[in-house]
Order: C-alpha cells, then sequence, then structure tokens
C-alpha cells in the first residue's frame, strides 16, 4: 500500500512531467533529424557516387544500379563497419551492413590501430572486423581518417553486440 | 461516466502501447546493433585522442548510423505508455471514490 502510494505520488511529480516533456521533446528532435537525414539525403548524393562509380571500384553494372538498391539507399558516408573483403596498397575493401561494399582509402595520415599499437594497412588481413571513421569522396568511396580493428569473436559469439549473421 | 469512458480510453491505450513497446523495443535494438552503431560509438572509449580531432566525422558516422525508426517507435510507445498510467493513476481512485459516494448517498 505504501509502495502503491509512492508510485501514485511519483506518477504526479514534476519529476515524471519532466520525463514525459523530455520524451515528448525527443520524439520531435528525431523526427526532425529524420526529415533532415532524409532531404541531407537527396543533397549529399553518396549513395549516387557510389552506385555511378560502382563499376569502376568494383565491377559490377557500368552507369550504376538503375532505380537504385532500395533501402540500401541510405548508407552510412562518414563511417563504416563490416569484415575486409580486399586490401590493396592503399586502399580496402570492406563488406558491411546489408552486404554493401565500400572502398576505403588510406593514407599517411590513416591511423590504423589494432588493440593498442597502430599498424601498417599491410598488417590488416581478409576478415578482419574493422571501424572506420573518415569522409566521403566524389567518388563513392571514404577517405579513412581512423580504422580501427576490433577484436576476433568467438566462434559463434557476438562481436561487441554485433551478431555473427551480420558480419557474413 | 465521462470519467469512467476516459478510463476505459486510456486502459485500451495502456495495453496496446505496453504490447506495442516490445516489438518496438526489439526493433531499436536490433538497429543498434545491426547498424554498426555500438562498434563505432566504443571508438570513443579505446580512441578518445584521435576521435575528439575527428569529432565531426565521428558524430556524422554516429547520426548515420543512428536507428531513428526503431527508436522513434520506442519512444511514441514509451510515452503512450507512462501518459496512460498518469492518467489512470490519478482518476481511478477518483472513480472509486465517487462509486463509494454514490453507494452511501
Amino acid at each position: 500500500m505504501v509502495k502503491f502510494m509512492n508510485i501514485d505520488k511519483f506518477f504526479q511529480s514534476k519529476t515524471f512531467k519532466t520525463i514525459l516533456l523530455g520524451i515528448g521533446g525527443l520524439i520531435a528532435l528525431l523526427l526532425v533529424f529524420k526529415t533532415g537525414m532524409m532531404v541531407g539525403f537527396q543533397k549529399a548524393n553518396f549513395f549516387c557516387r557510389w552506385s555511378d562509380n560502382y563499376h569502376q571500384n568494383f565491377g559490377g553494372p557500368r552507369g550504376g544500379f538503375p532505380g537504385g538498391l532500395g533501402d540500401k539507399d541510405f548508407m552510412e558516408a562518414n563511417g563504416a563497419v563490416g569484415q575486409i573483403i580486399k586490401v590493396a596498397t592503399s586502399s580496402l575493401v570492406i563488406k558491411g551492413r546489408g552486404d554493401v561494399e565500400k572502398v576505403i582509402l588510406v593514407n599517411d595520415d590513416t591511423i590504423i590501430n589494432r588493440l593498442k599499437e597502430t599498424i601498417a594497412i599491410d598488417a590488416l588481413r581478409v576478415d578482419d572486423t574493422v571501424v572506420v571513421i573518415g569522409e566521403p569522396n566524389n567518388d563513392g568511396q571514404i577517405e579513412a581518417k581512423l580504422i580501427r580493428v576490433m577484436p576476433e569473436p568467438s566462434i559463434g559469439m557476438k562481436v561487441d553486440g554485433m551478431p555473427k549473421r551480420f558480419l557474413r | 461516466m465521462v470519467l469512467r469512458r476516459k478510463i476505459i480510453g486510456f486502459s485500451f491505450v495502456l495495453a496496446v502501447s505496453a504490447l506495442g513497446l516490445i516489438p518496438a523495443a526489439k526493433m531499436a535494438y536490433s538497429g543498434f546493433v545491426g547498424s554498426g552503431f555500438v562498434q563505432l560509438f566504443s571508438l570513443a572509449f579505446s580512441d578518445t585522442s584521435i576521435v575528439m580531432s575527428y569529432w565531426r566525422d565521428f558524430v556524422l558516422s554516429l547520426l548515420e548510423s543512428l536507428p531513428i525508426t526503431g527508436l522513434m517507435a520506442a519512444g511514441i510507445a514509451l510515452f503512450f505508455l507512462l501518459g496512460s498510467l498518469k492518467f489512470l493513476s490519478k482518476n481511478i481512485k477518483g472513480l472509486s471514490y465517487s462509486k463509494q459516494l454514490l453507494i452511501n448517498g
């Protein structure tokens, strides 16, 4: 009974009102951001560049994909998480969400970290899971600023909350 | 009578939002996991100084991978759940008190 009274008081309190207002505000904020993202996407055109340059980067259809790739249109332009499928002298190809390949360019300023040490690009291996932050360029590639090699997952386990099916 | 109808309405909203919160929370969770948000966010702890110097790209990559639809669904369900709880906790006692008055009167 005492507990019920406390809960009742809590629901009528200013704190609860603030929480409700906070959630409402967050929803409004998310709605605005969602709209901004959609409009920003139209302008930013990263996907178009990626699609237009697909043939050059990956050997896919010339002139990109007619009609786009459905919900894969909304691909991240400033970051990537996925598994390395190819390592070259100054670039990587990674397979991320929805099995979309992304070309990651590595230059002299790019920092590549594995655990506590900084490594060179040739120390990266196919199947390594990496997290990349960088900047998109006009060819639909990401110029990497930081590449973090994630620890290897145990068999059947998740990688930092990422299910294995995502990685394969 | 009006209060009774309102209470029935809010009880319905409470039930729907409580049921809706489960898939919405699941959607938000799988969005966080599948989009790579968790991995990107972990950079803030593992590579703090580098992330600070490239904070703009880091923030943009986090925002891009934020599972907006799942978060919105969970937020809306939570909002209606808490709102209806607030109404019900305030008015159910009032309804039982007025019933008591009718019985006594």
